[in-house]
Order: C-alpha cells, then structure tokens, then sequence
C-alpha cells in the first residue's frame, strides 16, 4: 500500500525568543537625549538591564553637560571613568564613563574611542572627580585629555616609560625598566641581581620586538612632577 | 628682624598616622597647611593588568588584596559582575552566606577605622578595645573560610560551603556581645570634650562637593546624602533585610563617626535577620564545574556598597574565559581625592584626623 498523504513541509524554524540579557530597558536619559539633542550619540545598546550610549570626542563636553544639568537626567556623580585598548580598531582607545545619578537612582554609561595622538576633552570642568580617573587613564593607556589641569603620573613612577594596559606592553615589563629600576640603587652597594639579569635576557626578544614603539625617556609625554613649593 | 617662610614636608610614605603608605607634600605656612599633593602609587601591583591573562576564577583571590581589610567586599563586587556578565543566578542560601559575610566584614572594616582613628587623634584605650572585638570576627571568619584576612571566600555562582554546626550561635553571642560593647565606645568617645574637639568642625565638605568629587560612602552619607547601593540598588538579598540608613547632615569628621557608629549597629541588625531568615537546606552553588562563556564584546559594571563606599567591578569580555579588561572602581582612590580640598588651611594636626577620617586603604586605592 502506498502511503497517500503528501510529504508534510518541514515545520516553520522555531523564532529564537529574544536573549533576556540584550532586553532594553527604559531610561528617561536616554529619551531626553534623543529628543533634545539629535545626533550628538549614537543607539543606545543594552546588555544586563544596563544602558551604554556612544559619543563622539567632540559633543563629549556639551552631553555630560546636559547629563548633569537636566532636571530629568541630573547625572550629578561621576562613579568611574576608565578606558580600554583595542589594538586592532582604527580608534584605539576606548573610554568609558559611568554616570551615577543619586536624585532618580539611575546609572548610564557613556563611551567614546580615540586613535593614538588624538586628544580627548578632559571632563574635570562638569565633574571635578575625573581628575585622578583621567590621570590613571593617561597614566596606564597614554590617553591624553585636553584641559585637564594637571595630567602627570599617578600610580606608576613619575619617570616610568611605556603605557603598562596597553595590549602590546608584554606581562612582565621591558627588562630594561627592571634593570634600570633594580640598580638605580643598589649597584652603589655592588650588587648583581643574577636572578633579573637571566629574566632579561629571556624577555630580550618580547623588547626587540616592541624596539622602535618604545619611547625614549627624553621622547615621553610625561610631565615631571612639579614639587610642591619648588621655585620656579 | 623676624622673616617668615613657608616650608614643604613630606608626610609619609613612612609615617604610622597615614594608614599605609600615603605619602603628601605639604607646604606649610607655620602649622597651617597651604597646599597639598597627595601622592599615592606605592601599593600598586599591577591587579588590573594580571586580571587580563588569568580566567575569571583565578582572579577572586587578587580582588581580596586590594581592599585587604575588607576582602569580603572585594570577593563580592567581583564575583557579582562577574555574574551579571554570564547571567548567572546565585542561590539563596548563597545570598544570606555571603551577606552575613559582608556585613560581619564590614563591622570588622568600621572597628579598624575607629581603632586607628581614635589612636591618631590620641585615645589608646579605644584601639584596644575596637582590636579585640575585631579579633572575634576575624575568629568566626577563621571557622568559616579558613582565612583571617585575605578570604577568597565565595565562588562564582555561590559560596563553596555552608556555615559550620554551631557557627550561627557562635555569631548571634558575639553580636549581643558587640552591642554592648558599642555602647562602651560611645561612652568613651561620643562626649569625650578631647575628641568634640579634635573632630567637630574639622575637614569639613559638603553634599555638592562630596557629589562632584565622586566621593561616596559613609564621608558622602555624613554630608547628608542618603545613597545607599544596599537600598538604591538592592542586590543580594538586601530588600528582604529591614534596616536604616545612617544619616548626618554636618560634613566634619565628627558626623563621620556618628554615621560610621551607626552603621555598625545596623549591619549587626542585619546579620541578625539573616541568620533568623537563611533557609536551613538548600543549594550553595548554581554553577559546578562548567566552562565560562561569557557574551563577546559586551561590557558590565556592578557595584556594591562597600564600608568606604562604592566598590564597582569593570568588566569587558572577549568571550572567552578571561577578562579582556578588569577594572576595579575602589572607594579609596575617589575618596582620597577629597583629601587636598579637606586639609586646605586646616593645622598640620587636623591632616592626622582627616586621613583617618576618610577611612582609606592604600591597597585598595592602588590596586
């Protein structure tokens, strides 16, 4: 007997249902900004109830001015500002400021990216707090910001060389700096570190490597540290 | 004739008043400081950087060695961004577990804030006394974790064990014990005229410039504003937990004592619930022996209120099993921003006071 009934379609793929995680969330900032300021950010992206908004280097200023400043927004705490090393973006460096507000308990996360050499707007004028973030981030990525007041070292030694975040700076340093940083002082007392020596050798070829990238000390951006008094 | 000159001294990094090494350049005009330059670094080892090459897992231990006085904090703040990348649920059992840490972590923090505080500023007997109460902690810790000082405490998904037999009494005893001891600091201190004086009026700063100088915390709490992640963002298990937010309006060091005192009894009001409501039986962990994959390129901050304020984990994922940026936002780094604009024109004396009273650890603002 031959089986009549026609060959039943395949059943209709079943729809993925949404990722719960990607779920957007309602933030009135995001609505605010969209509204008053076309154009100045980009969508807004969610992931884990938490809303990110992109912003040109350039309109940086003027949204977190409007962020802070409008009542229905009033992002009046700057809870962390930090940045991130894409080698392979042409905007290498990413930033990222986490807005806080305590008058409607609501957080938002600004980004910007920017290549090598170019120059950020500092946001010390609208939150005076981004000072030391800033000078972390300049410190361990080499992001310069423009208009900070003061943008020398602050976790590293002031004559430090190398951005240590930075994806290409290798794990354990340049032998150089150890060199450098280990008998700075101690070869006044005529002693050798064998155990760092044998560790420089190893990582000679990780220097070769990154030669022509490394600054020279004379070449680094860094600001020497005013001493406090000191007369000028 | 008399000619008068302003000096520079260095304070610090060596100094046992500066709570580790904190090293600021004063320049002075007689005793009254006219300038300052925090200089902070010393501690630093690199966290952030090595978070990179290792997997999620491995790096809860280093989060204990930032905030070493409050590794519980530090496991949390960690392993809840870590969760909330993975969309990881905890079980509730593992909520109270690691509540009750925190909260017990946080009276262990606050107690060697007023034992260090108060030794500054010349009371020695209350530093004995807040050590001794911190070592019974530091003891239930020890039952718990093995650990006195760096936990390691949690594991993502949960808490690897449940409390030990008899661990709830051991800590119910200790915190009736803890009320009545607090009432002993308040009897040495409170109205103590010497500590009015040394604490009333002194490093004074406001809500709009504690807000604008991202300070957070108990010092941002003195001032009058009532931000709480605990009950702004409750995570944990913290909206079934009936407590208050300590308040105080003046800014100076002294209404950071009152808010820091109260905040210990709350938190002890707080174990208390939890071990009244913890479930007797239960999972601990949701997440055994599973390989992490976390979303590419997707990015999350989680903060918890940590005893010196904010204590927010960056996290950047890659999708694969390490983090491809780990950023640790700690309270003391923010915080001791505030420490240059408190000092302005204050004596030489009050420095002592205010970097006691802003509570910093210098492992925790270094990494």
């Amino acid at each position: 007997m031959v089986d009549e009934t026609p060959p039943q379609p395949p059943p209709p793929p079943k729809e993925k249902p949404p990722d719960p995680m990607l779920a957007p969330v309602p933030s009135r900032a995001v609505d605010r900004l969209r509204g008053q300021m076309p154009g100045r950010v980009g969508d807004p992206h969610y992931f884990a109830g938490e809303v990110t908004l992109t912003v040109e280097p350039a309109h940086l200023l003027e949204v977190c001015r409007y962020l802070r400043d409008d009542p229905e927004c009033r992002f009046e705490l700057l809870a962390d500002l930090t940045g991130a090393d894409f080698p392979d973006r042409e905007k290498r460096f990413q930033v990222a400021y986490h807005l806080a507000s305590v008058a409607h308990t609501a957080r938002l996360r600004l980004k910007t990216a920017v290549a090598e050499g170019e120059e950020i707007p500092s946001v010390t004028p609208v939150w005076p707090g981004a000072d030391w973030f800033e000078r972390e981030v300049f410190d361990l990525f080499g992001v310069r910001f423009a208009g900070h007041p003061r943008l020398v070292r602050i976790l590293m030694p002031d004559d430090w060389v190398g951005y240590p975040l930075r994806k290409d700076y290798p794990l354990p340093g340049f032998p150089e700096q150890h060199i450098r940083y280990r008998t700075a002082d101690v070869t006044r007392r005529a002693y050798v570190d064998i155990s760092w020596k044998a560790a420089g050798e190893k990582a000679a070829a990780i220097v070769q490597k990154y030669k022509g990238q490394l600054p020279t000390p004379e070449a680094s951006p860094h600001v020497p540290i005013k001493t406090v008094g000191s007369k000028e | 004739m008399f000619r008068t000159e302003q000096m520079e001294i260095n304070m610090g990094p060596q100094h046992p008043s500066t709570h580790g090494v904190l090293r600021i350049k004063l320049r002075l005009d007689g005793e009254r400081v006219v300038d300052s330059w925090p200089v902070i670094g010393y501690l630093h080892r690199g966290i952030e950087k090595l978070a990179e090459s290792r997997e999620y897992i491995k790096i809860t231990p280093y989060t204990d060695r930032t905030d070493y006085v409050n590794a519980m904090s530090g496991n949390l703040a960690y392993l809840g961004a870590v969760e909330k990348l993975c969309g990881i649920q905890v079980p509730e059992k593992a909520h109270y577990i690691r509540v009750i840490m925190v909260e017990l972590n946080r009276i262990a923090s606050h107690l060697l804030w007023l034992g260090t505080h108060a030794l500054d500023l010349g009371a020695m007997s209350i530093f004995l006394y807040g050590f001794r109460e911190r070592e019974m902690i530091l003891d239930l810790f020890e039952a718990y974790c093995g650990a006195r000082l760096t936990y390691n405490a949690f594991r993502i998904s949960g808490v690897p064990a449940d409390l030990p037999p008899g661990w709830a009494e051991e800590c119910r005893g200790f915190l009736r014990l803890f009320r009545e001891r607090h009432r002993e600091y308040e009897q040495i201190l409170t109205k103590n005229r010497i500590w009015l004086r040394r604490t009333k009026g002194v490093g004074v700063m406001d809500a709009e410039q504690c807000l604008a100088l991202s300070v957070t915390g108990p010092v941002l709490r003195a001032a009058g504003v009532a931000r709480d992640l605990r009950k702004d963002e409750s995570y944990a298990i913290y909206d079934r937990l009936d407590f208050e937010v300590p308040l105080a309006q003046a800014g100076d060091t002294y209404a950071r004592y009152e808010v820091r005192m109260a905040e210990m009894l709350q938190s002890a009001r707080m174990v208390e619930q939890c071990l009244d409501q913890m479930p007797a039986e239960g999972d601990l962990m949701s997440m055994k022996g599973r390989k992490m994959r976390p979303k590419k390129d997707e990015e999350v901050y989680f903060a918890i209120e940590g005893p010196r304020g904010e204590q927010g984990v960056y996290l950047i994922s890659d999708g694969t099993d390490r983090p491809y940026r780990c950023k640790l936002r700690n309270s003391s780094f923010a915080n001791l921003q505030a420490l240059a604009p408190m000092i302005q024109g204050e004596l030489v004396a009050d420095v002592v006071a205010v970097i006691g009273t802003l509570d910093i650890v210098l492992g925790d603002s270094d990494r």
